[in-house]
């Protein structure tokens, strides 16, 4: 009899403490992936984080290729201090990639340097005019000197997004 | 004896766990507590942004200069006039005024030198002979005003020329 009584209690303690985890665990989880996905920003056109690639296999990617429609993620390393009409992305070997907002359609905040970018768009490989990569150094904050010292156009992979969530 | 005893008990913990199991059905459709223990509601009932509405992109995250808000104007009006222009159909000044970008504030002072203000004047020029032209003579007239605008951004503002350049007649992809 007394087992019997035991059994009861035990099942009883279980199925309150089950309730009790339950009740402060499963929504506080789902509070706190809101909140992570609260805190992206989202720029352009509507896209999603996921299939991104990293800046070192975009690279690879394109290594043949003069042109890719893709979507990478990379920390930012620079902003157009004025606009924020581009953005500097850098990968793990200091190497990076500049990216533009298809058609100026759109910018990104000028302080979002530091934060991690995924971009949707097209990467291609082309040639910087030195007007060009003078006003991205001076938009970029460069002292007079080192816009002067820019004397050649530069060949690069660049990249025009048509999308931009940052994190 | 024992066996109706056993047979009650069994009915209770029965009870007990069908109660236990609701008020965990429950609990999962309510409520987070904050750190000091008050019931958050979820976001939708908060009228907070959900994932879903949050992911509504932005296009201008940066307080824009004056001169910068009529550029863009301006390149709006641009692709109507080239659809018309394309459709055969008369740009009229009263649809398209010139707009004065040139007298307020620009994103970068640098600009403000006596080229530019050539280039606006330039500008505001070939804009007159455009609204002002015959309808045969639009498309010439239109491809003129482009090309004001790109020989300026040439020299002041190189980042929308790419944009620009899609606002020519001949543009292709």
């Amino acid at each position: 009899m007394k087992k019997v009584i035991y059994v009861a209690l035990a099942t009883f303690t279980i199925a309150c403490t089950s309730n009790n985890n339950n009740s402060s665990t499963n929504p506080t989880d789902s509070t706190a992936n809101e909140q992570a996905t609260l805190k992206a920003e989202f720029f352009g056109d509507s896209i999603t984080l996921d299939s991104a690639i990293t800046l070192e296999e975009l690279k690879v990617l394109m290594a043949d290729k003069k042109e890719l429609a893709v979507k990478v993620t990379a920390p930012i390393n620079a902003v157009c201090k004025k606009k924020g009409c581009w953005m500097e992305l850098i990968a793990g070997d200091s190497s990076t990639l500049r990216v533009t907002f298809k058609d100026y359609g759109f910018f990104v905040p000028k302080d979002a340097s530091g934060k991690t970018a995924t971009i949707l768009g097209i990467a291609k490989v082309e040639e910087t005019s030195i007007a060009d990569l003078k006003e991205y150094a001076k938009d970029d904050g460069k002292s007079k000197a080192d816009i002067e010292a820019i004397k050649e156009p530069k060949r690069e992979l660049v990249f025009e997004a048509s999308g931009v969530i940052l994190q | 004896m024992q066996f109706k005893t056993l047979f009650t008990l069994s009915a209770i913990c029965c009870l007990v766990l069908a109660i236990a199991c609701t008020n965990q059905t429950a609990t999962d459709k309510t409520i987070a507590k904050d750190s000091t223990g008050i019931e958050i509601p979820p976001p939708e009932v908060r009228g907070l942004d959900t994932a879903e509405s949050c992911a509504k992109p932005t296009k201008y995250p940066n307080q824009d200069k004056p001169m910068a808000l009529m550029m863009r104007q301006m390149a709006d009006h641009a692709q109507k006039m080239k659809d018309l222009v394309l459709a055969n159909k008369p740009i009229t000044e009263q649809a398209f005024p010139f707009i004065r970008f040139h007298l307020v504030e620009p994103t970068d002072p640098d600009v403000l030198q006596p080229q530019f203000f050539e280039n606006a004047r330039l500008l505001q020029q070939s804009h007159q002979a455009m609204v002002k032209a015959p309808l045969a003579k639009q498309k010439e007239m239109y491809t003129a005003y482009i090309n004001q605008c790109i020989n300026c951004h040439q020299i002041y503002c190189s980042g929308p020329l790419k944009r620009i350049r899609k606002l020519t007649l001949d543009f292709k992809e």
